[in-house]
């Protein structure tokens, strides 16, 4: 109960200090804006959608009209990025592996189908010719690159019946769909979400431990509180109580935002991404133990605080891709928490920049914690104490 | 009378600094007692060692009657602090903190009471950080007193106030009295141990110096008087007076058994000297007195 009340203390007192409700608070919600109003319409110049195509029969006759279809369509003279592949599993492995958006696939016999569909009218004979067009559930660009295929290929073949008048049997395209769950379009919505989410999160620990706790023993407060009949620890989990409240009621002003304003609405909710946000609490809080375990000097510990904050944004790749960056400082970026963070949340919408494995992703944020909350608890009674 | 708190030969040293050097006293119910010394005498190390915010380094203390090793929750939940300089939620009102550290305790005094008793009723809705020193320090009694104590340990509740704010605080303390609190005053100001104490022990350099009612303090001196003046020019009365002093505002202080002769051998110098005295006054000896004789040094020092 001590425990409870001393959390709502801290909570209210830093939610009213208009400091810190700014930087936990409103600053995570403006930053996420300002990325989402810069680079949310960064694709709309880019209609490039990579078309993977596999010609299991060698086209030719009527046949030919798809294969030049096709070529008109891809590079410079249409919205299409063609990508030739032998064989159909080929194709879908790319698919799936998000190198393509959608596969065409050109099965056996289509020429001869084709041939017979324009020589031999509608009836009777060979079945008319089956083409095949895969693409992603759930990536919008994958869907619109089928669709947009599936089109051309009816303009074919009303065109084809416009010509023969009458006289042609359409071939069929049918859409495949193909399940890749965790797949979805790059956006930037999404991709700065969890980086946004990780700010409020690291502002909260690497300032609010440090400082705060540095601050209640300069100015007396720990002296007064430590008067009273709680124990240090019951003083340290109060003060950790309110501080993960503020963090909580960022992280809810976040979600609201992306929601409601910004439609980010897959994944967000799935326990297992929730289960990562509470990891990241405990893996960051962890980390602003440890600096507060070092904090003597109000202007050293400031400026301590400010630097980890800025490596563990930027170099933690929070904004901007991190990986290609000079070897020095790619072992900075490999060996902080918040890389392998923000880059677990992302791999949940898809996006796996990197390519890291989620023993990584736990295990090294893992290491950090461990060794924090070491250090914290070796210093636990000059961080919490008074004499 | 029953004893509420004892301390027996208390030792508390900051490395080479022994800022308590092996103090006795006993503080019982009902009283106000208050320790008296300059600052930097050991008065608040003294007090945060009884209120378990500090280890002692040698000595015995007894609560209501019991020796404890350690000023733990049970004894933490019996007495309220008013801390030297403490501070509360800045961002909180009046109120939300008394409520807040009420919630801290089993026991419970009742807020709104508090607030009337501490003259802070029109300031409970007021954030902390808005209130003045006077205001902050009634605050601060406030809150030493959610937890409905026997034993309230005031720390220099006065300093740095303004003289009516310091009077309308000393009423408080007088009325926390009259409703059964025994309470333990640290001051500098021999005023307000004069005003407010039942019993006095001078505390210098970590050792208590004198003990006693503030009367049996003076009366120890053995002295009926002080004759208290300016001079315009020089003489030699310290030759003259071995209970005399000279204050660096060149003020003269004589202690005296006969003020009816000090004063005609300080006119006779005077006329010898061809010096005016100025502002003379005969007075009883206080507090000041007393520490003064016992140390060589004022409490302001």
């Amino acid at each position: 109960m001590k425990i409870i009340r001393l959390g709502q203390g801290f909570f209210l007192s830093t939610f009213r200090e208009f400091g810190s409700s700014f930087w936990i608070l409103i600053f995570p919600l403006i930053l996420y804006m300002i990325m989402c109003s810069i680079f949310g319409h960064f694709d709309e110049g880019n209609m490039g959608i990579r078309l993977g195509v596999v010609y299991e029969d060698k086209l030719g006759g009527p046949g030919k009209i798809i294969e030049m279809v096709l070529s008109e369509i891809s590079g410079k003279n249409g919205p299409f990025e063609k990508t030739e592949y032998a064989t159909r599993e080929e194709g879908l492995e790319a698919l799936k592996k998000d190198t393509i958006d959608v596969l065409f696939v050109v099965p056996k016999k289509t020429s001869i189908h084709m041939l017979r569909a324009m020589l031999g009218g509608g009836k009777g004979g060979l079945p008319p010719a089956s083409l095949l067009i895969f693409y992603v559930e759930g990536r919008t660009a994958s869907r619109i690159g089928a669709n947009i295929i599936e089109n051309i290929m009816d303009s074919i073949n009303l065109e084809a019946t416009r010509r023969r008048g009458g006289f042609y049997r359409s071939f069929n395209v049918a859409m495949e769909p193909i399940r890749k769950k965790e797949a979805m379009d790059f956006d930037f919505r999404y991709y700065f979400f969890p980086g946004v989410m990780l700010t409020a999160i690291i502002s909260t620990s690497v300032f609010s431990f440090p400082i705060g706790f540095l601050e209640m023993r300069k100015n007396g407060l720990t002296r007064r509180l430590l008067a009273t009949p709680i124990t240090p620890l019951q003083f340290f989990w109060g003060y950790v109580f309110g501080m993960f409240m503020m963090v909580g009621l960022s992280i809810i002003g976040l979600y609201a935002l992306a929601y409601f304003v910004y439609g980010v609405k897959q994944h967000i909710w799935e326990f297992k991404f929730i289960a990562m946000i509470l990891y990241s609490i405990f893996t960051l809080f962890s980390l602003g133990l440890m600096l507060s375990a070092f904090a003597r000097k109000q202007g050293t510990t400031v400026a301590i605080s400010n630097i980890a904050n800025y490596i563990l944004m930027f170099l933690g790749g929070l904004y901007f891709p991190v990986f290609q960056v000079p070897f020095t400082l790619k072992i900075i970026v490999y060996s902080l928490p918040s890389t392998y963070l923000v880059e677990g949340f992302r791999k949940f919408f898809g996006y796996d920049i990197a390519g890291l494995s989620w023993v990584s992703i736990f295990g090294v944020p893992a290491i950090w914690a461990t060794v924090s909350l070491v250090i914290f608890s070796l210093r636990f009674k000059k961080v919490m104490g008074y004499e | 009378m029953e004893e509420v708190l004892k301390v027996v030969g208390l030792k508390k040293c900051y490395e080479e600094v022994k800022a308590v050097d092996g103090i006795s006293f006993s503080i019982y119910r009902g009283e106000i007692f208050s320790l008296l010394g300059p600052n930097g005498a050991g008065k608040t190390t003294t007090m945060e060692i009884l209120e378990g915010l500090r280890r002692p380094d040698a000595g015995e203390i007894y609560y209501f009657g019991e020796r404890v090793q350690k000023i733990d929750m049970r004894i933490k939940e019996r007495i309220g602090m008013q801390l030297q300089d403490s501070r509360f939620f800045d961002y909180l009102t009046v109120k939300e903190n008394l409520e807040f550290f009420a919630g801290l305790y089993s026991r419970k005094n009742d807020v709104t009471r508090l607030l009337d008793i501490l003259g802070l009723q029109d300031k409970s809705k007021t954030l902390v950080k808005h209130l003045s020193g006077g205001q902050l320090k009634r605050l601060a009694i406030a809150v030493a007193l959610v937890n409905d104590p026997e034993v309230v340990f005031l720390d220099e509740p006065t300093t740095g106030l303004d003289p009516q704010a310091r009077r309308t605080l000393w009423n408080i303390i007088v009325k926390l009295k009259e409703m059964g609190k025994t309470i333990f005053l640290t001051t500098h100001y021999m005023e307000e141990a004069e005003q407010l104490a039942d019993r006095v022990f001078i505390i210098d350099h970590g050792r208590i110096i004198a003990s006693g009612t503030v009367n049996e303090l003076v009366n120890s001196l053995g002295m009926e008087s002080v004759v208290e003046f300016d001079l315009d020019g020089t003489m030699p009365v310290e030759e003259y007076f071995k209970d005399s002093r000279k204050f660096e505002d060149g003020r003269y202080e004589i202690t005296t058994h006969d003020p009816e002769k000090t004063l005609s051998i300080v006119y006779e110098l005077a006329r010898k000297h061809g010096v005016k005295i100025r502002n003379l006054v005969i007075r009883r000896p206080n507090l000041e007195d007393v520490f003064l004789h016992l140390t060589g040094r004022s409490l302001r020092d």
